[in-house]
Order: structure tokens, then sequence, then C-alpha cells
């Protein structure tokens, strides 16, 4: 597989380094630099739809089977002008199989202070020691206090052997060029990166500006973290990069012939991505709130899988398909739920004034702890309240709510390509059956998915 | 399985049985009927399928368990849905793991040997033959000689061995027990089962639970049904049979049944009950029949199930094979039991999902803890049992006042595992442990579970004590038969399946040398 990057304003191939190094051996890392930055600073060609261009040419050169393509920052607006052409059938642009974006700049103009504008559209037009200063000061603001010295100091050499007239087209023109329509809704799987603490282009701007593109994007926040995150956290940006073609791939295992039909409409009905504000339909917009700060205790998901298990549940409950059995000392699925997530929040604001879900991570855990064994005491003077469970209740109730939510967890395809699990692929439709061969211990067929915790990452 | 040509009758003829389920229970004696030129129904509560519907999903697959909600009590409620009762043409054989040990001759006198539990009314030479039939029809896969019992052959090789069983095969071999290739009721290579039926050899998939795509594995739709169809019995999918007609002796003349939200009576000479462990206690409550002894939802028994899990350095895919391919039994009398009765161990494979709520429920896992663990999906392999329960007059199953949504009341199943099971359990955890450690396997641990769905519907001698007699007859009612789990007295070590289909054909045989009261056919 190969990965091309494109890097972000007044950076060059180079910030890739970290992150190809830490990509090993499953991808050839291509970096490249944009017209008028880094070993191309002589180039020209600054708009959006020169540097696609360009970029376009240059993949074609390498004519890879299967690619995909990181922007950051501004290469992201670029990576997105790309895949729209790859998408529209460009034969030069055949086999992009993912994208990621890292704390991209929308295809919609990017949100920029128009002060910030203005005082960067006069920098590096100095002395020197000014320009050092400027570029100083233009690393360390999009960058958090931890950055690497070396890694700092290359950012800001980068800075200085840009084209200044690179700079100003993309402050003036670039950046505010308005691709929305033009890149529309993009197919190929995506990876939306943000850093929490970046100031314009942070996990908000890129749920609202970026996510909306992407037909199938997950999302990721590097915590700790501003704009230049492939300085800042290779390691994190690496490994969420290998996660993504490792799910990119696992959807192709999805497609392939080796799944049956049956088993593929589960799979992609499964892998649709939940409404970031998923109104409950059974049990409440509270109880729903209440229901999501449990099972984010239960199943703490990694950074770039955020299937929201309690709007699942929530919806599974509404279809009133149960799964044959309940504890004969709770009331029927959706009450049981109802019932206890009240408790829970009773309980809390007895203690700390506030609901289960306002309570930091702590006090929930130890909440969930004393839920688990069976020792949140809710009743008065041993006598049970209306509308609470007891503890022993609450203790069974809380086994089915992780049960339930492990479930959909685990039956996710993310989650199955996480696990590096095979069996979906068990032979297609029609006769023969593929099946499996090679079946004894350690042993694995040549096409079988592997575990990312066993993956070189 | 195709069922477009198969001969029908109408509710206004009097045929001359009407079995109910599909299942290990009702599917074998259906077919003995029909090739015995009996006019047979089989009315069925699920749908039919056919193989190649099964996802390789276990959510998708969830329309082959019985989904009908039942009430769990006792100190160890137990676990439905996707364990225990089908649903569909075919019954619990749809999604059943196919294992298929005979049971142990001393398992059916346990309380003569141990002074508990309870004896069996007919003994292992009763069954033998019966045992003989069902393998060769069926067609089991096992090992050229079986240790426990070397006269025994059975008719298909073994089938492969995944990771699990060459892990538990390496940890016999290093603590000195004897392990062999279970017997299996998978086709280890293709199996004529008709002459125009070949059923293709298991291609290790590993989805055996959620239906055999291939019908490699044994289910009643590739084997028995076929046959019962071909002579002219007739299957009723979606029929959720609810009531019965009886005359003024007391015998049944109809069986009352809803299909497509109507209810039909299909008058017949002979009912045979095989509805399961759950649902036929459920439907004799729910009628009154059948109970003058009192005995039926009594003795609910569910065999000690514990696994043993470990994860290891190289790979073990445990979702890949044929799930349990490996047998012990030299623990069916271990030598320093403090416990009566024993158990059988098997390699165990598994799919995800089932696992991830094991480790859930089991292992109580949650948080971190359990979001890395079940990253070592991969690497894990279990050994497991399955272990004698004793009957006790604490676990029964009644009815709920809640009913179900043809207005039949649910049933509560009370369950708590008794001194008996706790010891055996605390036995077999600790051998398993001490084979996982001898193959370097980390990360050990026990997971406490009961499976399938036992008594209830005891078969014995004294009708003051039981339900029916050693030929599955009910004391109370002529012209009714029972034929499944619920009338095993004792729960054996060995899983039911093969011995509800042994029993079956004895009761068929039992039915057919009586002579059987034959209707005239109203319309032929």
């Amino acid at each position: 597989m190969i990965l091309f990057c494109l890097h972000y304003l007044g950076g060059s191939a180079r910030e890739w380094a970290q992150v190809a190094e830490r990509l090993g051996e499953r991808f050839r890392v291509v970096s490249l630099d944009l017209p008028g930055f880094g070993d191309a600073s002589e180039s020209r060609g600054y708009s959006v739809a020169q540097m696609a261009e360009t970029i376009t040419s240059i993949i074609s050169a390498e004519a890879p089977d299967r690619w995909m393509l990181a922007g950051h920052s501004m290469g992201a607006k670029v990576a997105a002008a790309v895949a729209r052409r790859a998408e529209d059938g460009e034969r030069r642009l055949d086999g992009l199989v993912g994208i990621v974006t890292i704390a991209g700049s929308p295809p919609s103009p990017e949100p920029m202070n128009e002060e910030d504008r203005e005082k960067m559209l006069g920098w590096f037009s100095g002395d020197p020691e000014t320009s050092r200063a400027q570029a100083k000061e233009y690393v360390s603001k999009n960058a958090g206090p931890d950055l690497h010295e070396d890694r700092a100091e290359a950012a800001v050499a980068d800075a200085l052997r840009m084209n200044r007239a690179a700079w100003i087209a993309w402050l003036e023109s670039g950046s505010r060029e308005d691709w929305s329509d033009r890149i529309g809704v993009l197919k190929t799987p995506a990876l939306v990166i943000a850093g929490a603490d970046d100031e314009n282009l942070g996990p908000d701007a890129q749920r609202r500006l970026t996510v909306p593109h992407f037909a199938n994007a997950r999302f990721a926040t590097i915590e700790a973290a501003k704009h230049l995150l492939p300085l800042e956290r290779p390691q994190a940006v690496a490994r969420l990069i290998a996660e993504h073609e490792a799910i990119v791939g696992y959807r192709a295992l999805i497609a392939s012939a080796r799944v049956s039909q049956g088993t593929r409409d589960a799979l992609e009905a499964r892998t649709k991505a939940d409404e970031p504000d998923n109104e409950s339909t059974t049990l409440g917009t509270k109880a729903l709130r209440t229901l999501r700060a449990v099972i984010d205790c239960v199943i703490p998901q990694h950074d770039a899988v955020t299937i929201d298990l309690a709007a699942r549940i929530d919806r599974q409950l509404v279809l009133g398909t149960g799964d044959g059995w309940r504890f004969a000392d709770l009331p029927a699925d959706t009450d049981a739920y109802r019932i206890a997530l009240e408790t829970l929040d009773a309980a809390s604001n007895e203690r700390f004034g506030c609901d289960f879900a306002a309570l930091d991570a702590e006090r929930r855990a130890s909440m969930l702890t004393e839920v688990y064994d069976g020792r949140l005491e809710t009743t008065i003077d041993g006598e049970s309240l209306p509308n609470r469970l007891d503890a022993s209740q609450l203790r069974a109730w809380f086994e089915d709510a992780r049960a339930d939510a492990v479930k959909l967890y685990v039956a996710h395809p993310d989650t199955l390509a996480r696990l590096g699990y095979s069996g979906i692929a068990n032979g297609g439709d029609g006769m023969p059956k593929s099946g499996f061969v090679r079946i004894g211990f350690g042993e694995r067929e040549p096409w079988e998915p592997i575990a990312f915790s066993d993956g070189p990452r | 399985m195709i069922l477009d040509e198969m001969k029908r009758y109408a509710n206004d003829d009097v045929v001359d049985a009407v079995v109910i389920g599909t299942g290990a229970g009702g599917a074998p004696l259906l077919a003995r009927f029909a090739t015995a030129g009996l006019r047979v129904v089989a009315l069925e509560a699920g749908r039919n399928w056919t193989p190649e519907e099964y996802p390789a999903d276990e959510l998708a697959a969830s329309g082959i368990y019985w989904l009908g909600e039942r009430l769990s009590a006792g100190e160890t409620p137990q676990v439905f849905g996707a364990n225990n009762s089908g649903m569909g043409v075919g019954g619990s054989t749809l999604h059943w793991g196919a294992y298929c040990p005979r049971a142990d001759p001393r398992d059916l006198k346990l309380y003569s040997e141990r002074s508990a539990g309870h004896d069996w009314p007919l003994g292992y030479a009763d069954l033998e033959p019966y045992y003989e039939r069902v393998e060769a029809f069926i067609g089991v896969s096992g090992p050229d000689r079986y240790p426990w019992d070397t006269k025994r052959r059975y008719p298909l090789p073994p089938v492969a061995r995944n990771a699990p069983a060459e892990l538990m095969q390496l940890a016999c071999d290093t603590i000195g027990m004897r392990a062999t290739d279970g017997p299996v009721a998978v086709a280890s290579r293709n199996f004529v089962q008709s002459e125009d039926a070949v059923r293709p050899a298991c291609v290790n998939c590993g989805y055996c639970h959620q239906g055999c795509r291939i019908g490699a594995k044994t289910s009643m739709d590739v084997t028995y049904l076929p046959l019962a169809v071909r002579y002219g019995a007739e299957i009723r999918p979606e029929s959720v049979v609810h009531g019965f007609e009886r005359d003024a002796s007391g015998r049944i003349v109809a069986v009352i049944y809803r299909h497509d939200g109507i209810d039909r009576r299909q008058r017949c000479e002979a009912v045979f009950l095989c509805g399961g462990g759950i649902e036929t206690p459920r439907l004799l409550l729910n009628t009154g029949l059948a109970n003058s002894s009192g005995q039926v939802g009594r003795n609910y028994m569910a065999h000690v199930a514990t696994q043993v899990w470990g994860t290891f350095e190289r790979e073990t895919r445990p979702n890949k094979g044929y799930p349990s391919s490996l047998i012990t039994e030299d623990a069916v009398r271990p030598a320093d039991a403090d416990f009566a009765g024993g158990y059988l161990i098997q390699s165990l494979g598994i799919v995800p999902v089932t696992w991830a709520q094991q480790v859930v429920r089991g292992r109580g896992l949650w948080g971190r803890d359990l979001v890395d663990y079940l990253e070592r999906y991969n690497h894990t392999a279990a050994v497991g049992i399955n272990g004698e329960c004793l009957p006790s007059p604490e676990n029964f199953l009644e009815l709920s006042d809640e009913t179900d949504e043809i207005g039949a009341r649910k049933a509560i199943v009370r369950f708590s595992a008794g001194e008996n099971e706790r010891r055996l359990h605390d036995h077999a955890s600790k051998l398993m442990t001490d084979m996982w450690q001898a193959v370097g396997a980390t990360d050990i641990w026990t997971l406490q579970r009961y499976a399938h769905t036992i008594g209830t519907c005891r078969m014995g001698s004294d009708r003051e004590k039981a339900v029916v007699d050693d030929s599955g007859r009910s004391f109370d009612i002529e012209n009714l038969w029972i034929c499944d789990n619920s009338i095993f007295p004792s729960s054996l070590s060995a899983n039911p399946a093969l011995t509800i289909m042994a029993l079956s054909l004895r009761t068929a045989e039992s039915y057919l040398r009586r002579g059987p009261r034959r209707s005239n056919p109203t319309h032929e």
C-alpha cells in the first residue's frame, strides 16, 4: 500500500518523516512537496485546482495499484479535490482506497480569524531575523508546548524556505476557495483527525465542516494536541492511519466474494455511522444521556471508533426484539433500562448533587463498581423506593446492559477489523464454499486480517 | 428445506399422528411413521429455512433461536436465547453443536451407583441399537477406535482438528489423559444421505451455531425431515400449538395451533409432543394436561458446562474449524471425585460475539480491561465440559402471570446450582486449568455456565412420580407421547441430542409395535 502525504501551509514533505518511520512495513510512504513549498519552492500553480493537478500527475507517475491519501491542514483540501477527481472516474487515479484528513482545511472557506490573516499576510517580507521570529511564532502558535525541539526547528526552517508567493496565495485565495459543492459527498472511506486543542480547525470545526463531505467517515480526536499533529503526535497519527488502512482493508474484505450477500448486508447496515446527536426513540433524552455515560465506562472506545452504543441499544429496545429471556427479578427490558437509569441518576443526585452523566470519570467508575458489586443501595430504612431498582436488581440490569453493549460493539465491522476477525469471510454465495483450510495452532490463511494488537504498529 | 411438493392434509382429516416440534425429538419419529405408511403432520413454531440463507453473523442468525421470552430465576439464572432452544423447521438442531457422545451406561443408573440423582427406566442395552441406527443415518464422524468403548464404530472418519483441539491433545498428552477426535454429527467427507441428496464435507467455516450453510452438519432438515416428507409427512411451519381438544374419555382428538394469526384445529388419532425441555412442559401447564403426577415442570436440569479459557502466544483463531473436535471421557468417573457422576471434556472454539458476551457475564470484565482482552480474541482457546446435574425439587419450571403474544403464560425457570454441581464445577475447573497451564496458556480464567434444558416431564415406571412411561407415553392421556429432553430422568454427562434421537426412534418403534389406531382417511 502506498500512502501519499500532503503537508500544511508553510510545511514540506519532511513533516511526515516521523509518521513514515512508524508506519513501518505496512506502507510505502510518499510525502510530496506542494507547489511553492519544500523542495518545490520554485514550482508554480497555487490554486487548489492547480495543486490537485500537480499531485494527480505525481500519483499517476507512480501508478500504484492501491493507495491512500493523507492531507494535513491545507493538504487536506487538496486531498479532497484529488479524491473527487478519482471518484469521478479519472483513470490516472485508479486505486484510491482511503483518505485521511488531519486538522484539515475543509472544502468550504477555511475558518480563519481575519486579524490573524492580515497579520500573516505581512510576514516573511522583512529581514531574516524578523522572518525567523515570525516563523517561530507561526510554529509555536500551531503546536503545543511539548513539540520536540528538532521538529520545531525543522518546521521553522520549512517556513523560511517556502516561496512567499505560495504563502500569500493560500492566505488570500486558496483558503477562501469554496469547493464544498464541487467536492460534494465522497464515498472513499475517510478518517477525519482533529487535535483537541486546535483553535480554528479543532474537533467541532471538523465535525461541522469536514465530516459531512464523507459518506464513510470515521472521526478521531488526538488529545492535548493542537494543529501540527504529524509533528506533535507522530505515533498517534501513524497508528490511526495504520488502523484506518486495516479498516479500509476490512471493508474491502466485506465487499469481496469470500463474504455471502446475507452477511454483507448485515455488516454494511451496521457500518453506517451513527448521527452525532441521535435522538432517543425509546428511553427519552435524559435517560439516553445517562446510558451513554454508563456505556462509555463499560466500553471506552478507541479514539477512532465512535459507535454510539447507547443509541443502538435504545433502537434495539424500540424494536422490542428481545433476546429470548430476562432475569425474572427485572421488569421487561425497556422498563428495566428506564428505571435503572433513573435510579442511577437519583443516587448520583443524592450523593453528588448532579446527574450521573455530569460526574467525572472517577466518580462514574466508582458508582458503577458499586452497581457491579450489588451494593448500590437505593432503599431507605430497608424499604424500596418506588421507581427504583434495588441493589441486586441494578446488578442484574448492569450485567444485561454490559452484555447488550458488548454485543453491539463486537458485531461492528470496525471492531471485527480491530480483532483481526476472519470468520465473516468463511465462504461467499454458491457452492463450493471456501471455508478454511489452515485451521491449526498458529496457522493463518494468507488473506486473513490481523488483529491491531498483533500488527506492526 | 424443500416443502413445495409435500403431501398436504386438511384440518378435517383425522391424521394418524400430529407431531409438535421438528427437532431431535420430533423429526426421527415423524420420518419413521411416514416410512411405515402413517399419515402424519408436524407442526413447527418456526419458519422454514434454506441453508444458503444463514449469514456468517451472530446477530443476523437470531431467527433460528427461540426468542419467545422466558423468565430466569434462582441463584444461577439460565441464559436462553441463542443458547439452548431453537426455532424453525429442524428445531434446535439448526443451531446445535452437533456433538454426539452416547450416554455412559453408568449415568443411566446413577441412583443405583451413588444414591444420587435418578435411574432411568431403561438401560444402555435398550438405547444402543438406536444409537447405532441414528449414527449411521445422520452420518456421525469419529475416531477409528473410541478408547472408552472400543467396539464402537463410527460411519465417517474424524473432522479436522482446529487450534483448540491441537492444544487440548497436547495438554492431555502432557498430563497423562486420553483424548481423541470427538463424535461429531458433521460430515467429514461427502455423505450420501439419500439417493438424491449428498451432504458435502465440512469446510471448517466455524459457524455451526448459526446454521450450517452447506448441510455438512446434521440438522433435521437435511436428514430425517426430507425422508419424512418423501414418504408423505406434511410439515407446517409457523404453526404455534397452544391447545388441545379432547373427547369424553380424555383422548386428544385435535390439536389447536395458530398460523398466520388464525387458530386452526388439526384432527388426529395421536399426538407426539416434542417441544423441548421448556416448551413441552409450558404447553402442558398452560393447557392443564397430563399432570396428575404433579411432575410437569419439575426437576429442571442444566448441564454443568464450565469452560476454562486461556491465551496463547501464537494465534489460535478460535472461529476456524469445527468448534469442538476433541473429546476425553476420562473424567466421566474421576477417581478423586467428591461428587456424583462426572463429565466429558471437549476442546472449544467460538465466534466473537458469543465469546464477548461470555466474557462480560462470566468473567465480569468491563472498561479498559474488557476492551483490551477482547483484542486478544485471535489468541484464545478453551476446554469445556458437559457434566452431570442432579435433579432437585428447588429447580423447576412454572408459569408466570405474564403472557406472550398469543396469550399463553410465559415460563419462569428456577435454577440454582446445588452442592454436587458446585463440586463438579470446581473439580473440572482445576483439572482444565492444569491442562491449560501444561501447554503454556496465560491469563487463564474459568467460566461458570450451565447448558441444555433437561427434565421437566420425567419418564419413569411409577405414574405417581413420572409424567411418561419408558416409551414416552403419558400416564394420563392414552394417545399422548412426549419425546425430547424433557423426559430425561437424569441429565447424563453426554450432550442430549443423540440420546433424544435414539429415544425418538425407540418411541416410534414402540408405537408401531403396539399397532397404532389408524383413521380411515376421509380424503386421500
